[in-house]
């Protein structure tokens, strides 16, 4: 991978501002930084490793992210712009969440329409399969007189 | 164990396919594949809680999912069974869904085959890929062979799997199925697309897309969250119509001891809202499970006159079906707080210490010894010598003779029922006892009850299938066993 001028500098400032980080014996303590470069470090993925943030990949190039976060959160940038810088550099597709737009949008339209439309099948199911109110028997002297002869006749034949 | 699992699923589905083969629909191939599906099911489900130990002790990241395909592929057959073996009673007790209770074992042997296709192929990337081989291809055309065949049979038999009844009311033991299907299988439908997402995007518009875990915990949480509270729910709705009088003498009991619980939690210090939730919604099941064993027991302790520990038991031999479902409610509910806690809970810090010098996290002080470095027959392990409140604890990488560039973790563990310390060394400069190490430091909550539940499941499960086995398993095999046979040979 070639570096453009610009990020070979950048990524030699960070490799000094690491060294004289870790010169510092006091790094034993955990301080507000650490928490810093977790909480950005978790929403990127490691480029190079299979499905790890790169807060947790063991891998070389995940170290070297969490030290350029680390340096900028020290230069007083915000998570959004850090975020922002490592899309510049890699795409999209360097971020944990997918992003709501461009291609990503589709993975969150898929169970936001998903999910709605089996509900709204399940209610018209749901509707189709109720067991209609039951019809109120209809007093004998309100049948159908032919309904009632064949009824009649039946009830003679069980009758007998 | 996972791929096990995944194959289990194989006879379940042998048998819908026979009954669709032979044309008898009946309910005999539902008895047997409810046994094989209820096996499977446990077998996946463990093989999926046993790969989130293997991450959580072994990967070294602090935690035990992350929403990998792997993992996303072992889950979504285990989901669909799920689905299943809750469906599957609408149709012994009611004659219904017989179309989708087929539908979904053909559904859950798909994704199964998918899972095997994805863990052996490595199409997608994943922590947890193995051993790769070119048989890709083959499994391909094996499910796409599998889908075409099952699909025509499935339509030429439809006409026979016509549902015997109605529903009589939306307020009913089906109506709580119905809806569990569909968050089961929303769920399902959301880990899937945003498994292939990747796949979908390279291949439609040449771009290449990750779908990190933020996405899989947005979408599947509220899902899972609301099967949860299904959970308490659907088992204590009656089968057809319930009425006014029957839900406020089902719920005022589990609703108030939720609103006990939550307020007990608060003051001692749970103030964040999704644990508050999550939480409320475990406890008001809890409140469910134990009011039906309670009622349970003292109803055999009325009847009976046997002293309450004896009705208990027999009360769960007597209706083990019911009450190992309960059981396996029970562990759910672990896992879920489990997860719950170790989601939102978690604490982290990172250090490099000098021997002497320590970090304390959440009142554990870790203090650093140097390393220590222990040579066996073709492993080489260094070991950082720590000492956490006073007692020796260690946290090693190990390198194999053969794999020098991939060193693997163990991590230093120290568990209570509460929570883990979980040490992992990330590197060290020097050796021996002066030797500087660089430690991730995590205190993971309530981590331990998702083993836990594990084990409960397993448990909850047998009980499901243990006592009915002896007599009902000559009943409904006798008669089918020649054409079961037939087919699975």
């Amino acid at each position: 991978v070639s570096l453009s001028p610009a990020r070979f500098v950048l990524r030699a400032a960070v490799a000094l501002a690491l060294l004289t980080v870790l010169a510092i014996p006091a790094l034993a303590h955990a301080d507000a930084l650490d928490d810093g470069v977790r909480r950005v470090a978790l929403q990127l993925q490691c480029p190079v490793c299979e499905g790890q943030s790169a807060a947790d990949s063991p891998s070389g190039l995940a170290a070297d992210m969490r030290a350029v976060i680390r340096a900028k959160l020290a230069a007083g940038e915000s998570d959004q712009q850090i975020l922002d810088y490592f899309v510049a550099s890699y795409g999209d597709s360097i971020l944990s969440e997918p992003p709501k737009r461009g291609i990503s949008l589709g993975v969150w339209l898929g169970p936001v329409i998903g999910v709605p439309l089996g509900l709204i099948a399940l209610v018209l199911l749901l509707r189709t399969w109720r067991r209609p109110a039951p019809v109120p028997p209809v007093p004998a002297d309100q049948l159908d007189p032919e309904v009632a002869a064949e009824f009649g006749r039946f009830r003679q034949e069980v009758s007998q | 164990m996972l791929l096990a699992g995944l194959m289990s699923w194989s006879v379940p589905f042998a048998f819908a396919i026979a009954a669709l083969i032979t044309g008898r629909l009946g309910n005999e191939w539902v008895a047997l594949s409810r046994r094989y599906a209820m096996v499977a099911w446990v077998i996946l489900g463990l093989g999926n809680i046993l790969g989130a130990w293997w991450a959580y002790h072994v990967l070294g990241w602090g935690g035990y999912w992350g929403w990998d395909p792997v993992e996303d592929v072992a889950l979504m057959p285990w989901l669909v069974g799920t689905a299943f073996i809750h469906s599957i009673q609408m149709q012994e007790r009611r004659g219904m869904l017989k179309a989708w209770n087929i539908a979904l074992i053909m559904v859950a042997f798909f994704l199964s085959i998918f899972g095997t296709f994805v863990v052996r192929s490595g199409i997608l990337a994943s922590v947890h890929a193995f051993a790769l081989s070119a048989i890709g291809p083959y499994f391909l055309t094996f499910l796409a062979a599998a889908i075409v065949g099952s699909l025509v049979l499935f339509f030429w038999r439809l006409p026979h799997l016509r549902s015997e009844n109605q529903l009589d009311s939306l307020l009913s033991r089906e109506s709580s199925f119905l809806i569990n299907n569909l968050l089961f299988l929303g769920v399902v439908f959301a880990i899937f697309w945003g498994t292939i997402y990747p796949l979908v995007a390279e291949a439609v518009a040449d771009q290449k897309v990750s779908v990190g875990p933020p996405y899989f915990k947005q979408v599947a949480g509220p899902l899972l969250g609301a099967v949860i509270l299904l959970m308490g729910i659907g088992p204590l709705m009656p089968w057809r119509r319930a009425s006014r009088d029957h839900l406020l003498n089902n719920f005022v009991v589990p609703v108030g001891g939720t609103v006990v619980g939550l307020l007990v939690l608060i003051v001692l210090g749970i103030r964040d809202p999704f644990a508050i939730l999550g939480f409320g919604l475990c406890l008001f099941v809890l409140g469910t499970i134990v009011q039906e064993f309670a009622r349970g027991t003292r109803a055999r302790h009325s009847a009976t006159g046997e002293n309450y520990a004896r009705s208990f038991v027999s009360l769960i031999r007597r209706n083990n079906r019911r009450y190992g479902g309960y059981i396996v409610h029970l562990a759910m509910l672990l896992i879920g707080a489990g997860v719950i806690g170790s989601q939102v809970y978690q604490q982290e810090v990172q250090a490099t210490l000098a021997p002497g010098d320590s970090v304390t996290l959440a009142g554990y002080t870790v203090t650093a010894n140097g390393t220590q470095t222990i040579m066996s027959p073709g492993l080489r392990s260094v070991d950082a010598v720590l000492t956490v409140n006073g007692q020796e604890l260690r946290a090693e990488k190990q390198f194999f003779e053969n794999f020098p560039q991939q060193p693997s973790t163990k991590v230093g563990l120290r568990s209570t029922p509460f929570e883990d310390l979980y040490v992992v060394l990330a590197g060290w400069e020097g050796d021996g006892p002066g030797a500087k190490v660089s430690l991730a430091i995590f205190v993971n909550p309530l981590v331990s009850w998702i083993w836990a539940g594990g084990v409960l499941l397993l448990l909850g499960t047998a009980v499901s299938l243990w006592s009915a086995a002896a007599p009902a398993r000559q009943r409904v095999l006798a008669p089918t066993r020649g054409a079961a046979i037939g087919v699975t040979a």
